[in-house]
């Protein structure tokens, strides 16, 4: 049964009071065709009707106050009336519609699918057991993003180029990311999400990758000058020792057990603010003035604490500098995060007595450990480097 | 009706007519009273400022595009009272349905400048109007816009809204079905629909004579039963007394009027166009002597309603507007490539979640990340 | 507004579609009906048979002859608040009314960022087998599977026709919903006016098996439900899925059933080349290749121009040709894991 209901008159007014009907039960009306007179509080109102059809019922008397959704009329029934039965000759202008009796009457059907994929075992024609199928456009969009071994851990590679966006995202940090802030010291359950997570997962896959070794050493910064730009120079004593020890400037490939040298030195500086450890890339460290690499360095701290940083600043670093040393901690053993080989991590600078010529003298120290990939690197090499990395610091 | 014999058969012959009229001369004066619907002397300076500002935009524009800054643009030049006119008679609620040389119209609309620039510019954004969001974009496909305002006046007509839409197209578009379809509806249905022609006697390089052979095409619309009129494209208030006069019939649902204003294409087709290739120099000079700004300032100055000084304010004004406009067109940040996708369907269909994930983070994967291309 | 019906009604397809539009004009006031002959007429197949009686001359209007305008205003009414459904009398007649279908509503939200969008319907009867003269059995769908912006449906039952219908009148993107008039009057299906549509973007398993997967849609359901009968016959278990969506397709399912399955035939009576079965097999083949056990294989149309209808029976795609591939396809892969190399 077909009903018009009061409809929203406007202007908040809830109710109207019929004032006159227009039509009786059982005429036939049309589209538009004035059914009943209301009155809100401010008119009297025509209503008409939406629709043609025979009217079976009113609803309201004369004086009745009707609300907003209430039913006025009621046609004569909705329900489907089928014409004469047309359906036994192939009614069609052209041609001819087949016919039959059959009736199928109840059709039975799944909308989408069926089966989750999870459950399916089935042998893959693939040539080996450690490689994994994916379409060749998502393997190339995987290497674009960097995301390669997650594509290599997924049920036979089922990822698609939306889920390998979602990976990227989390890998550098790029979703939104919870609160993991204490406030009170409490049983609590801390979920990690954003860089937090990002940097246990990375940790993890780093610590269990790579046979890292460190090696200690302390440089001399009494010649320092007091608005020398700590960080400015330790990154032109990483350049320098880079320059000279290209091996440090390099990545890893375990799989083909090659090492990959760099012309440019990307240099990543860890940054920690309150939602985590980032490590956004200086590029191209070598071709920088000082006052470039200063401003690069404060720009992509600022974009950090700011939340604006773009996601190709974390990637393409060919080493890493880490200074931990800012409350207390001399010596670290940083850990190296591949295809790198290597991180210089530097702690507190604090006062101790050394000796120079020959006499005993307050000097002041910056402890330094660099961590290095033991299979693209010997101890011999680290400690050439260090060498260098420290006379450039000391000077 | 006069009756003929020819080969002794006796024939009646059925006379249909349509109207055509000019209100001011090519030397700036009136050749008839004014009708009160196009008298006032402040809708007249109003209409003259816009014209000037349209050619000076359009002047803007042409350079614009010859420097790089925005890619084919069409003239409106010698067309500016056509626009105009039919700018300053549409009611808010009424519905346009622009072709692509409605400059002034659409300005008077409420799109703005920028979003022209924008629009040429080769950004989407161009078509999402702040001020008109019912007006129908700029058209590209010849004579489709004509169905669009029969379904808009449709629309209208069984929503029970008194009001009318209007559309514009060229001479060219005359001659397409979608044009011919739609007058033929519209007198069918009786629609509150204007149509006006902008016949400015070129459709690129074919010229009217060669794009129909009757002697008007006003007169199109004796064949669909509807009221045609033919006016002097050049002369702003011949052109505006005929769109109120037919826009006021549609509102009180008497049916559809073609209005052809008869003007002259005074710059090229587009800017990738040159008809020096194709037309007669002699021709086109003499058709500066009625172009439509020049008589509409005499009539200004003859009534005493405008001076040199004000001509010189209005010069400055409207640079000052355009470059504003300029200005904010060329700080315009481009829109993201995945707004491709934004905007396909209501909501993106899984089955391209994927494509759009491409193309959103092609900008982080233009820096090389894996070692095998370097760093 | 309305009550829905929840008793069962014996309808068939022509007879769902009528339903379906009944139901949608009481649920969207603004919803308009056009096209040729479909007013007092009712539709030269009865489609729009009863609606103008029950809603009146300005909401079922009989249009002029002419495509390009039948088209063209449908895009003016749906871009200024009405929500049109239009009938082109045959899929053969809507080559002039594809202009506008094609620079229009399908780019209309794009063009203006969302600000103006074209929920409209564009319903044709089509495809082959029921003896009419030259242009009436097109199916062409894959011109406008082709078209970003548009969405394409193709109903297979009477139940489907009537979900499917509702969903497309009830989406605000324009719909080109493809009737298949060769079962237009064939078979009847308990059909309940309840209003609910059926999801549009996906397909709908009818029958399931772990050998082999068939896809189809419109009336080659109807064979090809009818050769997995015979194939179960000989041990053979198919998964038929309904397409239903021609675009966008509803990838997942299709892959999901032939990651089971290990081997996909598609069925469509439009021609072959680049017809879209074409799609469907490219995209089994690049995201379930390792699953495959033979290449993917497509039964359709030639690539002729349809014959008129005393040859139509030589073109249109068989029960028997459907059952012949698939045992082809078994053969074939027993043959190549047995090959010496």
């Amino acid at each position: 049964m077909q009903q018009f209901k009061l409809p929203d008159l406007g202007e908040g007014l809830q109710e109207a009071e019929v004032i006159e009907w227009l039509v009786k039960e059982g005429d036939q009306v049309k589209t538009d065709q004035l059914l009943v007179l209301v009155e809100t509080a401010k008119a009297v109102v025509e209503l008409p009707s939406p629709i043609d059809a025979k009217i079976s019922k009113l609803c309201a008397s004369v004086g009745d106050m009707v609300h907003i959704g209430e039913p006025l009329v009621e046609y004569e029934g909705d329900e489907y009336k089928k014409k004469s039965p047309s359906s036994n000759q192939s009614v069609s202008v052209v041609g001819e519609l087949q016919t039959s009796d059959d009736v199928n009457l109840d059709e039975n059907f799944i909308a989408g699918s069926s089966t989750s994929v999870n459950t399916i075992e089935r042998k893959l024609n693939t040539t080996s057991q450690n490689s994994v199928y994916a379409p060749p456009s998502i393997i190339a969009f995987a290497k674009k993003l960097g995301v390669e071994q997650e594509l290599k851990q997924s049920f036979f590679g089922d990822l698609t180029h939306k889920d390998l966006i979602k990976i990227f995202e989390e890998k550098y940090q790029l979703d939104k990311g919870g609160d993991a802030k204490q406030a009170d010291f409490d049983n609590k359950l801390i979920k990690l999400t954003g860089a937090k997570k990002v940097m246990a997962q990375t940790m993890s896959k780093s610590w269990q990758q790579v046979p890292a070794v460190t090696l200690f050493d302390d440089a001399d910064i009494s010649g320092w000058g007091i608005k020398d730009d700590i960080t400015l120079r330790l990154l032109q004593a990483l350049i320098k020792a880079c320059k000279a020890n290209p091996l440090f400037n390099a990545w890893f490939d375990e799989e083909n057990l090659t090492i990959q040298t760099f012309k440019d030195i990307n240099i990543g500086v860890a940054v920690n603010i309150d939602d985590g450890l980032y490590v956004p890339v200086i590029k191209k460290a070598q071709d920088l003035t000082n006052k470039e690499v200063k401003h690069q360095l404060s720009s992509l701290i600022e974009q950090v604490k700011t939340k604006k940083i773009p996601p190709q600043k974390f990637l393409g670093a060919t080493i890493s500098l880490s200074n931990f040393g800012t409350l207390s901690g001399r010596y670290a053993t940083p850990i190296v995060v591949p295809p790198q080989v290597a991180i210089v991590g530097v702690g507190k600078i604090r006062e101790e007595a050394v000796v120079r010529d020959n006499s005993v003298v307050i000097g002041r120290i910056l402890p330094i450990s660099l961590s290095f990939d033991h299979r693209a690197a010997s101890g011999a090499d680290a400690s050439a480097f260090l060498e260098e990395f420290i006379a450039e610091v000391q000077q | 009706m006069t009756t003929l014999t020819h080969d002794k058969i006796e024939k009646e012959l059925l006379h249909f007519s349509v109207a055509r009229y000019s209100l001011l001369n090519n030397k700036g004066e009136l050749v008839s009273v004014l009708p009160e619907s196009v008298s006032g002397d402040q809708q007249a300076l109003k209409a003259y400022k816009t014209m000037v500002l349209g050619r000076a935009f359009d002047k803007k524009a042409i350079a614009l595009q010859r420097t790089g800054k925005i890619g084919t643009y069409p003239s409106v030049l010698g067309q500016e009272a056509i626009s105009t006119a039919v700018g300053m008679a549409l009611d808010k609620e009424d519905i346009f349905t622009p072709y692509y040389r409605d400059l002034t119209a659409q300005y008077l609309r409420g799109v703005s400048l920028k979003e022209m620039l924008l629009y040429w510019g080769g950004s989407e954004q161009g078509s999402n109007y702040k001020n008109c969001p019912k007006d129908f974009p700029i058209c590209i496909p010849i004579a489709t816009q004509f169905c669009h305002a029969a379904g808009a006046a449709i629309s209208l007509k069984v929503q029970g809204i008194h009001q009318a839409a209007l559309v514009t197209g060229g001479d060219g578009a005359t001659s397409k079905g979608d044009f011919l379809e739609t007058l033929n509806l519209a007198g069918a249905w009786q629609l509150p629909l204007v149509i006006v022609v902008n016949n400015n006697q070129w459709a690129i390089s074919t010229p009217r004579s060669v794009q129909c052979a009757a002697e008007t095409i006003a007169q199109k619309a004796i064949g669909a039963g509807i009221e045609g009129v033919v006016v002097d494209g050049n002369d702003y208030f011949a052109v505006s007394f005929a769109i109120k006069e037919a826009l006021s019939k549609a509102y009180s649902g008497k049916g559809a009027t073609l209005i052809e204003a008869v003007t002259y294409r005074l710059g090229d087709h587009t800017t990738a166009d040159d008809a020096d290739r194709y037309r007669d120099p002699k021709e086109l000079k003499q058709a500066w002597r009625n172009e439509p700004i020049k008589r509409f300032r005499q009539y200004l100055f003859n009534k005493k309603l405008w001076n040199d000084d004000k001509e010189r304010a209005l010069i400055k004004d409207v640079a000052e507007e355009i470059d504003k406009a300029v200005a904010a067109y060329l700080s315009e940040p481009k829109l993201k490539p995945e707004s491709m996708f934004e905007f396909l369907f209501e909501t993106l269909p899984n089955s391209l979640l994927d494509q759009y994930a491409e193309v959103k983070y092609q900008s982080y994967t233009s820096s090389t990340v894996a070692g095998k291309e370097g760093v | 507004m309305s009550q829905s019906n929840n008793n069962p009604l014996e309808l068939n397809l022509i007879e769902s579609v009528n339903l379906a539009l009944n139901r949608a004009m009481m649920t969207h006031q603004e919803m308009v009906i056009l096209g040729e002959d479909v007013g007092v007429n009712g539709g030269v197949f009865r489609a729009t048979e009863g609606l103008r009686d029950k809603y009146g001359i300005k909401r079922v209007m009989d249009t002029p002859l002419a495509e390009t305008l039948i088209a063209g205003v449908t895009v003016g009414m749906a871009v200024q608040g009405l929500r049109p459904v239009a009938e082109i009398q045959f899929m053969g007649f809507i080559f002039a009314a594809m202009e506008q279908l094609v620079t229009h509503a399908s780019r209309m939200r794009n063009r203006t960022r969302g600000r103006l969008n074209c929920p409209m319907v564009v319903r044709a009867p089509y495809g082959g087998g029921i003896h009419a003269p030259e242009h009436h059995s097109e199916s062409i769908e894959a011109l406008f599977a082709h078209i970003p912006g548009l969405r394409v449906v193709i109903p297979s039952s009477p139940v489907r026709a009537y979900g499917l219908l509702l969903s497309a009148i009830k989406s605000n993107d324009p719909v080109i919903f493809l009737e298949p008039k060769r079962i237009y009057r064939l078979s009847k299906s308990r059909v309940i006016d309840n209003g609910e549509g059926l999801p549009l973007d996906t397909c709908f398993i009818l029958r399931e098996g772990k050998d082999m997967t068939l896809v189809s849609w419109g009336a080659m359901i109807t064979e090809t439900m009818q050769a997995a009968d015979t194939l179960a016959g000989k041990g053979i278990q198919c998964d038929v899925i309904d397409l239903a969506s021609i675009s966008p397709i509803d990838k997942t399912t299709i892959i999901n059933s032939v990651k089971k399955t290990g081997r996909c035939c598609i069925i469509h009576e439009a021609a072959r080349n680049c017809g879209v079965g074409a799609e469907i097999a490219a995209t089994v083949s690049e995201y379930a290749f390792p699953y495959l056990k033979v290449p993917v294989s497509r039964i359709c149309g030639y690539d002729t121009i349809m014959p008129y209808f005393k040859n139509e029976q030589a073109y249109l795609p068989s029960i028997d040709k459907i059952v012949e591939t698939v045992m082809a396809s078994l053969v074939t892969e027993k043959e190549s894991t047995h090959a010496t190399v």
